[in-house]
């Protein structure tokens, strides 16, 4: 749908290859604007500790060498990552993972309501919503809690369908019409046919998003978060 | 919740109301990071503490009139199938937080609604397991929820949580009781609510209603309005006929409406469940049944449920005569008893007067006429108003006959209570009490004219017809004007006693139309004060006669308490001792006056009667569905 500007070229500093977008009355999912996602064990050290570090304080920035999608469980740092390639999604194992049932050990491509099994206990549903977008979600099946008790994770490809039918990658049952979060740039941007607020002015078309934004729009609320990481995005596979 | 967004109008955008945004710290060490749902008693957030915390924050509506000290004993339960509370903190805003656990997964009520025709067995089990669990602990710790229904009920991964644990008993009475109760907690709400009975049952009568809705996807009692629902919970047999055979007498238990008579306790309705999951081969093998209080009631367990006298053959829509006669009481035409007084009084009237309608029947059919046309006009109105407000195509159903509670004391539905009527129901019931009255009188002057000898005629009996009527009428009309309101006692008292002269004006025109010329004594000072006055300033004929009727019955309508005896939610339709001390004040008002003793004692007698029959008597257990639902005007409709 929109021409995949990524930036790859890693930027000293920030990325904003990362989001977290909490929606009222539904969730909180990570948005994936970078290529690539890594699945890991949730940080042990203590938030405490970067508070101090931090005095704003209440920041979901993630750990340095913490996953994307952080989970509790019987995991590696990095277990596994799941990457775009063009218009397919590939996983690469770093630690005993089985897909549909089968391990693997290398390399394998995705498809639709993929199952994923991490060291024979987590479990992870891969899926792609919707032939009108080539954007992936990842939900988590077993009782395995992402940090910050977040849905899911949506691997974007342009685009990221939020509304209430099943076709949207983040399900609000409640809302009365659909939102489209749009890869431009090397940022996000918000698009509907709803009457979107924000800021106090009506949006209109696409209007790109800042760290902190929220969007008000008939019965409904979100707000974007960007996650920042300090470390330099590894390209490498 | 459906929005619809309406393209044409305007472009408006609403945000979810919830009162703070993302990133607000509204809560010291807390910061919200989106909001979950608008709950029971106010809304909920997700919010991290400072540390990491994942909690939930829930802000208690202003509204509620919220002790803290109260709530300590609930905030240190600990149950796997609690949610537990954190903290409660108040802020220098004066907002009440509730700090307690995040749970994610679904709520109940949204598990039931994705599984419309029911849930997996194995699913009802286990949750019906939880919550058990989870209130009987509750139970045990002397805590009763209060508010049980799915919307408090969560599943994560097979987890079950039971929240709001509570809170509802520290909601204000006037709250609870009020028209802001939503329909949503209707359908869970135990009979014995409505008369303020809040024991361990209620949670047990929540569970079979969840239970049932588990099972179904349906809840057992729905309608239009919260007191359409609130009637059904209070009078109707619940229809089992959607539940598999092998637990209608568990869940019949469950719903029992007397809560002596209903499943004792959470763990007993589970095992009850459990045991009709795996028993089956029990029934059909007709061994005989263990014992136990769980099977005290022996073989009705197993009796289906279609032979019993149940709800629905009376659960038929009603058509649009059923709904023109229906009295404010929200009972079926036919179970008013004053309708039936009506049609039995006429028949009583044309019986005995039959032989002289063409003569003297003239004076009372005209007046009843007019009184019919009046009650007529009025439910009219009612009836037109109810019908537009209707909504199309939706037959309301009737309640089923009403089944005696006779365990119930119902202690605040009484005169005094402050109840709302509108004006036309006001009317109404007012319009149709004379006119019933009328025949009562009737009734009665036809039965004095065949028994006693004080009734010479004809002429006498009609007499005696409309000093009754006028009698009662100066009873009814105001007690029904002043229905329900914080009216003084003695405001009421000197209003009737007004009315009271003026009927007795009305009796004295009677008495000169038919030359009755009852005889009166002179000896009472007051009575010849009165006289004088109005022979002499109001050169009235006959002044003598007339003191002694505007005395008579002016005083008589004020020495007793009409507005009580003929008041809606009077302890009994007919009182004897009401007329029986009413009389003797009669004879006793008559003795003072000098006004003819026989008519006096008859007439205080055949008034109080007949304006205690001709009243509106609403039954105790409809009073309650009033209180707890509220007079809603029929143009704000169902929720």
């Amino acid at each position: 749908m929109f021409p995949s500007l990524l930036s790859s070229s890693p930027r000293s500093g920030l990325t904003a290859g990362r989001w977290l977008v909490w929606v009222d009355g539904v969730g909180a999912w990570l948005v994936i604007v970078q290529s690539k996602l890594t699945i890991g064990r949730a940080s042990a050290d203590s938030p405490l500790l970067r508070m101090r570090s931090n005095p704003s304080g209440h920041s979901s920035s993630g750990q340095d060498d913490e996953a994307d999608l952080a989970l509790t469980g019987n995991l590696s740092r990095m277990h596994v990552s799941i990457r775009r390639d063009d218009e397919s999604f590939v996983l690469t194992p770093h630690a005993n993972v089985s897909v549909d049932g089968r391990r693997v050990s290398r390399d394998v491509l995705l498809s639709d309501r993929s199952e994923l099994m991490l060291n024979d206990s987590v479990r992870l549903l891969f899926e792609l919503t919707t032939p009108l977008s080539l954007s992936a979600r990842l939900t988590v099946l077993s009782d395995h809690r992402p940090k910050l008790s977040i849905q899911g994770a949506v691997l974007m490809a342009g685009t990221c369908l939020l509304g209430p039918g099943v076709e949207n990658h983040i399900r609000c049952p409640a809302w009365s019409g659909s939102v489209v979060l749009a890869q431009t740039g090397s940022g996000l941007s918000v698009k509907s046919r709803l009457p979107l607020r924000s800021d106090g002015r009506e949006l209109s078309g696409l209007t790109s998003l800042r760290d902190g934004q929220i969007v008000e729009g008939p019965e409904l609320r979100f707000r974007m978060e960007q996650v920042r990481s300090r470390q330099v995005d590894r390209t490498g596979s | 919740m459906h929005t619809t967004l309406d393209f044409h109008s305007p472009r408006q955008t609403t945000a979810m109301k919830f009162r703070y945004e993302p990133e607000s710290r509204p809560l010291d060490g807390y910061t919200i990071k989106r909001a979950i749902q608008r709950g029971g008693f106010g809304e909920v957030y997700f919010a991290l503490s400072d540390a990491g915390k994942e909690v939930a924050l829930k802000l208690l509506q202003d509204n509620l009139d919220v002790e803290l000290r109260g709530l300590s004993h609930c905030l240190n339960l600990k149950h796997p199938n609690l949610i537990s509370i954190f903290d409660v903190r108040q802020t220098p805003a004066g907002e009440h937080w509730v700090v307690m656990e995040y749970m994610g997964g679904q709520s109940l009520d949204q598990v039931i609604a994705a599984h419309p025709s029911g849930l997996p067995l194995e699913r009802v089990e286990s949750i019906l397991s939880g919550i058990a669990a989870g209130v009987g602990y509750l139970h045990e710790q002397g805590i009763v929820h209060r508010d049980l229904k799915p919307g408090n009920v969560f599943e994560e991964h097979g987890r079950i949580k039971v929240g709001d644990v509570g809170l509802a008993k520290f909601i204000s009475e006037s709250h609870r009781s009020g028209h802001t109760q939503s329909v949503g907690t209707v359908y869970y709400m135990a009979p014995e609510i409505a008369h303020g009975r809040y024991g361990r049952e209620v949670d047990v009568y929540a569970l079979g209603v969840i239970l049932y809705e588990m099972l179904t996807g349906k809840v057992p009692f729905d309608g239009e309005s919260t007191g359409e629902i609130l009637m059904k919970q209070l009078t109707q047999v619940p229809d089992l006929s959607a539940i598999p055979a092998k637990f209608r007498a568990v869940l019949e238990r469950a719903l029992e409406k007397d809560p002596a008579r209903r499943t004792a306790g959470m763990q007993q309705l589970a095992d009850e469940f459990r045991a009709a999951v795996q028993g089956d081969a029990v029934v059909r093998e007709a061994r005989p049944q263990p014992e136990g209080p769980a099977y005290a009631r022996g073989e009705r367990l197993n009796q289906p449920h279609a032979e019993r006298r149940g709800g629905t053959e009376w659960d038929r829509p009603r058509n649009a005569f059923e709904r023109f006669m229906e009295p404010a009481s929200g009972l079926a035409w036919y179970e008013d008893s004053r309708n039936w007084w009506m049609l039995g009084g006429g028949f009583l009237l044309v019986a005995i007067f039959a032989p002289w309608l063409f003569l003297i029947g003239i004076p009372l059919i005209p007046m009843a006429l007019f009184g019919l046309m009046i009650w007529l006009g009025f439910r009219g109105a009612l009836w037109v108003v109810k019908e537009l407000s209707r909504p199309q195509g939706a037959l309301p159903t009737h309640s089923g006959r009403a089944r005696r509670l006779n365990t119930l004391y119902v202690r605040n539905h009484v005169p005094e209570t402050d109840r709302h009527l509108r004006l036309l129901e006001r009317g109404a019931e007012a319009t149709g009490a004379m006119a019933v009255s009328v025949v009562c009188a009737a009734a009665f002057a036809g039965v004095l004219l065949v028994t006693q000898q004080l009734l010479r005629g004809m002429t006498d009996a009609v007499f005696f017809t409309v000093a009754t009527t006028l009698a009662a009428w100066s009873a009814i009309l105001p007690a029904k004007l002043m229905e329900g309101s914080n009216s003084q006692r003695i405001t009421r008292r000197i209003t009737t006693g007004i009315l009271g002269v003026m009927a007795g004006y009305g009796i004295f025109l009677a008495d000169q139309m038919l030359a009755v010329a009852l005889p009166m004594g002179s000896g009472f000072p007051p009575h010849q004060v009165l006289t004088e006055a109005l022979s002499n300033r109001f050169h009235v004929p006959d002044a003598g006669r007339m003191a002694a009727y505007l005395m008579f019955f002016g005083g008589f309508m004020l020495v007793r308490r009409w507005w009580y005896h003929v008041d809606a939610w009077r302890p009994k339709r007919l009182s004897f001792t009401t007329v029986g001390i009413t009389t003797l004040a009669g004879c006793l008002l008559s003795g003072m006056i000098e006004f003819p003793i026989e008519w006096g004692g008859l007439l205080a007698l055949s008034s109080s009667m007949s304006a205690q029959l001709a009243s509106v008597w609403v039954r105790p257990e409809y009073r309650a569905v009033e209180m707890v639902a509220g007079h809603e005007s029929p143009m704000e409709g169902a929720v």
